[in-house]
């Protein structure tokens, strides 16, 4: 039974050495290296606060947000572990709580106001709202064509067999992509929502 | 823990549902230059010896200083983006693979980390190691380790990002050179799964560890849909 062509199999399985960054920047920003916290800011600055400004719809609340997501992260450092984490979706994991903190307040501030009596209940929640900021870049970050047969997949609602007819790729490599995708999706989700 | 897992996939499989009928749109805002200014200020004010990152332009804007070149990408948080995908991957939660791709000595960090997961030393003998690569997006996946325990059994130890699958299942495999002769070990469980080999087998002739998804048609054949693969230096 041949299962994959030769050649795939001649290719050298070399691991591609990822980019030392990653773990690099990590272990820098606990260690407290003044250059890790701005080299953090650059990488993650525009998901953070484009969540807050979705969710709270506020760019002065969002700039709040995202200020104290970076200073709490920066002074909680010491609890963040670079073996074991991924500090990216550790400081999402802040933002989120800084949202969460944000929309409690102004509920209370509200119902303080007696302001939102009649306000009819809306039917996406902010939090959902930060949360489609985020699948969005995920799903953008896996990368082509991944993402594109992602987003056909879950945006436009396109079948297996559509997506393959329209990129012209056999079926069995979009369910290939698609499986996979779910599962960095979901990687990606664990290393923001379980902290 | 598993509590926490479900909560996690709910919540994604309730993002994904949202999702359905609007404009993948992965456009992210970035920040005005006086947020950067507000934090440096604002850690600038914290007592201590590890007070802070000294005032210096909003990184987002402007050459970055020589200093902090090196390590980052010099970038805007909008180009940066672009840079994600494949760094991202490198500092995946998955302690493993981070460590597998991260160190290009495999050998070294990955199976110290294996020996570390798999309880004492003394017990086993790592015999062959085999770095894993997700065979789409040629990028670390985790390492593939036989070890022969005290007892002289032989054990192929998977370390590899893991997901449930609705319709099909991971299934682990050991192919020769010729891609031809192959042995099914099993189902892949979790991110850590451990297969006993038989006695007498000789891994040596069925070098290639491959794992492929396996729809849940009871055929019993390789469905020829391989997501992760390595070879084994023994």
């Amino acid at each position: 039974m041949s299962v994959v062509s030769v050649e795939e199999v001649a290719a050298p399985m070399a691991v591609e050495a990822a980019p030392a960054g990653g773990t690099d920047l990590a272990r820098a920003f606990v260690a407290g290296e003044d250059w890790a916290l701005e080299a953090l800011y650059r990488d993650v600055s525009a998901l953070v606060y484009t969540m807050a400004v979705r969710a709270l719809g506020s760019d002065a609340d969002a700039e709040d947000v995202t200020q104290q997501t970076f200073v709490s992260a920066w002074r909680s450092r010491e609890r963040f572990n670079p073996e074991r984490g991924d500090l990216r979706g550790w400081v999402i994991g802040i933002v989120r709580r800084r949202i969460a903190d944000a929309l409690e307040a102004r509920g209370r501030e509200q119902r303080r106001l007696e302001a939102v009596k009649d306000a009819e209940p809306t039917k996406r929640s902010p939090v959902d709202d930060a949360e489609s900021v985020l699948l969005a870049y995920e799903v953008d970050a896996l990368g082509d064509p991944r993402n594109v047969i992602v987003a056909l997949a879950y945006y436009d609602g396109a079948t297996h067999e559509q997506i393959s007819e329209r990129l012209d790729m056999p079926l069995g490599t979009v369910k290939s992509h698609l499986r996979r995708g779910l599962i960095q999706l979901r990687e990606r989700w664990e290393a923001s929502h379980v902290a | 823990m598993s509590h926490d897992d479900d909560e996690v996939l709910e919540s994604l499989e309730k993002a994904l549902g949202r999702a359905r009928g609007t404009e993948h749109d992965p456009t992210l805002l970035t920040p005005p230059d006086r947020v950067w200014r507000a934090i440096a200020a604002e850690l600038d004010s914290d007592d201590g010896e590890d007070a802070a990152p000294e005032i210096s332009p909003a990184p987002s804007s402007g050459p970055v200083p020589e200093a902090t070149a090196a390590p980052v990408p010099e970038a805007t948080p909008a180009s940066a983006r672009d840079d994600l995908a494949p760094r991202r991957r490198g500092v995946s939660g998955w302690g493993l693979v981070a460590a597998a791709a991260a160190g290009v000595v495999v050998g070294g960090v990955a199976v110290g980390a294996i020996i570390g997961l798999g309880g004492s030393e003394g017990d086993l003998d790592v015999v062959a190691e085999a770095p894993l690569t997700d065979l789409v997006t040629e990028t670390a996946a985790g390492s593939a380790v036989i070890e022969t325990r005290d007892d002289g059994s032989a054990v192929l130890v998977v370390e590899t990002p893991f997901v449930d699958l609705d319709d099909a299942y991971l299934e682990v495999w050991l192919i020769d050179q010729n891609i031809e002769g192959m042995v099914s070990l099993g189902h892949l469980t979790g991110e850590h799964t451990e297969f006993v080999l038989p006695a007498g087998f000789d891994p040596g002739a069925f070098p290639i560890v491959d794992i492929s998804v396996e729809p849940l048609d009871g055929d019993p054949t390789h469905s020829g849909e391989s997501v992760t693969r390595g070879v084994l230096e023994i």
